[in-house]
């Protein structure tokens, strides 16, 4: 019999992270301004074990599963978007073992869909070729790689000097490094970066959205339930407050897409598709949220004093860097929609 | 820890109840639409099935008496069964035997001497009984609180006037929950609920609408001219509307059971519409290429799958918080809201999907494209749906913001 309650355990780690998240918001602005989230806060979010959720016990992490560690995810980044982001987006890469420091990159293998001919190939036991955009430690001790070779795609490991990074520019995400550079050294070959592998990752990725469409969302209502025109709150206007309630239906319908598929993972099932689904469902809904959140303030949305238009931008850069939104739709994707299955190979 | 997992018992009723809606239902749908109603052989169908839908759960918030306070299974039951027998056709899940909506207001607020005397017609399973729920007025739709319909003290009971309209199953209810003013003036502090029995003199069923969809199903007008209902079949008695709004807190209590009940009609509606057109996608070709090959065609598919699932999901979550005792009014909303929209669309989507030109549409996709517009109408427009999500969104801020 289904249910949609979240057990005890869950339930006080998505609040330690809330409640982190809602000591960090106050510095959201400043860690966006300089590039960095404060150091105090870096390190008060290791103290608490937040930036170890899906870590294994065994590597010194909480080892959460997907649900309870994306459940965590989701609140801290809905109080503290940017931060949160910042904080525990370069971390995804535990999801396959990658220790704290350490890169996690899609070497242009395809992990969001589409493959680039320049990405990293692997080949002999060398990876060679350029990553375009990732999420960052400060300093990367060594790289998680996604890359193409003849066997298919792999998942390889490179020390940190086969990696020659440098500071790649984005519109947002802006407290987070965000590199891309070239690469070229020995690499140890760890699995197939096969559609489990990318389930895993889609799972990891979309709960981060969520947060994104969760805090625009609050902010959107609480600026509407205060800011008045034409002599009363603008919630009261139907076109705000419809506009709102479509927000809120399209952030849970995609987070429950998303329990969905991470339950399904999470009983051992092939859930690529509804992976799939439930990241593309959550970058839509986070864009939405953010775009109306924009929308409601008016101009005061367009312009810093508020953190709307930050949003937009960091939600927009984390599509972009967490795979494309339209590879994501195309049902070749899914082995089981292919057009052998339709019977018209 | 969030569950998707099915059980035996879950697992046992959908198989039976698809099984069901595959054999005697579809077949029979076509030919029902046509004719505006439901053939006597279904009836019979379902006594030899034992299914005795009744639909709506019997005390979705908990009776008065207390009734019930652990974690309940019904509506997800309800809601499951809601999904598959529509698939098969709504029409014929709207016209099954049973209390109907007229259900959740006997079982919120009826006594118990009450409940028994009303739910004691569904026990004859040698003819098909039907209660109904009668709120919406020729000038009062959406807003609930100014229906006109009076009710005025007389001895003994009260004395009923004015019309009710869009009555599913007015036509032929053994009964009626019927909600009537004491006094317009005073908008929802006035109401009073009654529930009126066939026969009862002054009461009569006025037309029948003839409608864009859902043709199977009796929608009718009821006509109250002094009326008398006896003080006895004043739901919950007198002492219960001592306290002000109560009346219009029960229709909205319904509301808040049934709407998840809707909501999963609309997905087994919009799944049906989508199962259909991938089946005919993946029989037919275009310029010599078979329509699977067509990349847009697929993705079009796979997201209407997609948004059924999704539909499916806030409702599966309005219906366990209801189960567990949660508040749940806004969920209530959003599975209805949500899922109005996304089934109207899904069903058009299908329909223009499979359309091939110089032949006629799919008789199923295109009576599931009329059936399905009104599922974003009645139970509550989409509009109110909207109203009351982004009320309660204030609310749980603690802002009125007068919506």
């Amino acid at each position: 019999m289904y249910r949609f309650d979240w057990d005890d355990d869950s339930r006080a780690v998505a609040e330690l992270a809330r409640d982190f998240g809602r000591s960090a918001a106050a510095a959201e602005r400043e860690a966006a301004d300089a590039g960095a989230v404060p150091e105090t806060l870096s390190r008060q979010a290791e103290e608490l074990g937040l930036l170890d959720l899906i870590r294994s016990a065994d590597d010194g992490g909480l080892g959460l599963g997907a649900l309870a560690a994306g459940h965590a995810v989701s609140a801290l980044v809905a109080e503290a978007p940017t931060i949160g982001t910042s904080l525990l987006l370069p971390g995804v890469g535990s999801v396959f073992g990658a220790p704290r420091g350490a890169l996690f990159a899609d070497g242009g293998a395809g992990a969001g869909g589409y493959r680039r001919p320049e990405g990293v190939r692997f080949s002999n036991g060398t990876a060679t070729g350029r990553i375009g955009f990732a999420a960052s430690p400060t300093s990367p001790q060594e790289g998680f790689l996604v890359a193409a070779s003849d066997a298919g795609d792999r998942l390889v490991r490179v020390a940190g000097a086969a990696l020659e990074l440098q500071d790649a520019p984005s519109m947002g995400l802006t407290a987070m490094r965000r590199v891309g550079g070239p690469v070229d050294g020995a690499a140890e070959d760890l699995q197939a970066f096969d559609a489990r592998a990318r389930q895993a990752l889609f799972l990891a990725f979309a709960p981060f959205f969520h947060g994104y469409g969760r805090a625009a969302l609050n902010y959107a209502r609480t600026y509407a339930a205060g800011r008045k025109a034409f002599g009363k709150v603008i919630g009261g206007f139907q076109a705000i407050g419809f506009l709102l309630a479509d927000v809120v239906m399209e952030v849970e319908a995609a987070e429950l897409l998303w329990q969905e598929a991470a339950w399904r993972a999470e009983q051992g099932e092939e859930a690529f598709r509804f992976a799939a689904e439930a990241l593309r469902a959550a970058k839509d809904a986070a864009y939405f949220a953010a775009n109306s959140c924009v929308g409601v303030l008016g101009g005061h949305g367009f312009v810093d004093d508020h953190p709307a238009e930050r949003w937009l931008r960091d939600v927009e850069t984390l599509s972009a860097l967490t795979g494309n939104r339209a590879a994501l739709g195309q049902s070749t994707l899914d082995p089981s929609h292919s057009e052998e299955a339709h019977g018209v190979a | 820890m969030p569950d998707f997992h099915e059980t035996d018992q879950e697992k046992t009723v959908r198989a039976y109840l698809n099984y069901f809606a595959r054999s005697e239902i579809r077949p029979r749908s076509l030919e029902a639409d046509r004719i505006e109603d439901i053939q006597p052989e279904f009836y019979q169908a379902v006594q030899r099935s034992g299914i005795s839908m009744e639909m709506m759960p019997r005390s979705p918030g908990g009776s008065r008496d207390g009734a019930g306070a652990h974690e309940r299974t019904t509506l997800r039951l309800s809601v499951l069964a809601s999904e598959e027998l529509s698939w098969g056709d709504a029409s014929f899940l709207l016209s099954l035997p049973g209390p109907g909506l007229g259900g959740p207001p006997v079982s919120f607020i009826g006594t118990k001497e009450q409940r028994d005397r009303f739910f004691a017609v569904f026990k004859d399973t040698e003819r098909p009984h039907f209660g109904a729920y009668a709120l919406t007025e020729p000038e009062a739709g959406s807003d609930v609180a100014a229906i006109r319909t009076s009710c005025e003290e007389v001895p003994g009971g009260y004395r009923l006037n004015g019309t009710k309209t869009f009555i599913t199953n007015g036509g032929r209810a053994d009964w009626v929950v019927v909600f009537a003013t004491i006094d317009p003036s005073l908008g929802r502090a006035g109401h009073r609920t009654f529930v009126v029995e066939r026969g009862t003199p002054g009461f009569s069923v006025g037309r029948h609408h003839k409608k864009l969809g859902l043709r199977a199903n009796d929608t009718s007008e009821l006509v109250f001219a002094d009326c008398f209902v006896p003080e006895e079949n004043l739901l919950g008695g007198r002492a219960h509307y001592e306290q002000s709004k109560e009346g219009f807190k029960v229709a909205m209590q319904t509301f808040d059971a049934t709407r998840p009940l809707v909501a999963a009609m609309a997905v087994g509606i919009a799944r049906a519409a989508a199962e259909r057109a991938r089946e005919l996608v993946e029989e037919r070709y275009v310029l010599a290429r078979p329509l699977p090959r067509y990349r847009a065609l697929r993705e079009a598919l796979d997201d209407m799958d997609r948004r059924v699932r999704a539909a499916r999901l806030l409702t599966w979550k309005s219906a366990f918080l209801a189960d567990v005792r949660e508040p749940q009014s806004r969920a209530a909303s959003m599975a209805k809201a949500y899922t109005g929209k996304e089934a109207v669309l899904i069903c058009r989507e299908a329909l223009e999907l499979t359309a091939e030109s110089g032949e006629a549409p799919d008789p199923f996709l295109e009576k599931w494209f009329r059936d399905i517009r009104v599922f974003d109408i009645f139970e509550g427009t989409a509009q109110v749906q909207r109203l009351v999500i982004a009320r309660r969104l204030f609310e749980e801020i603690g802002a009125k913001v007068g919506l």
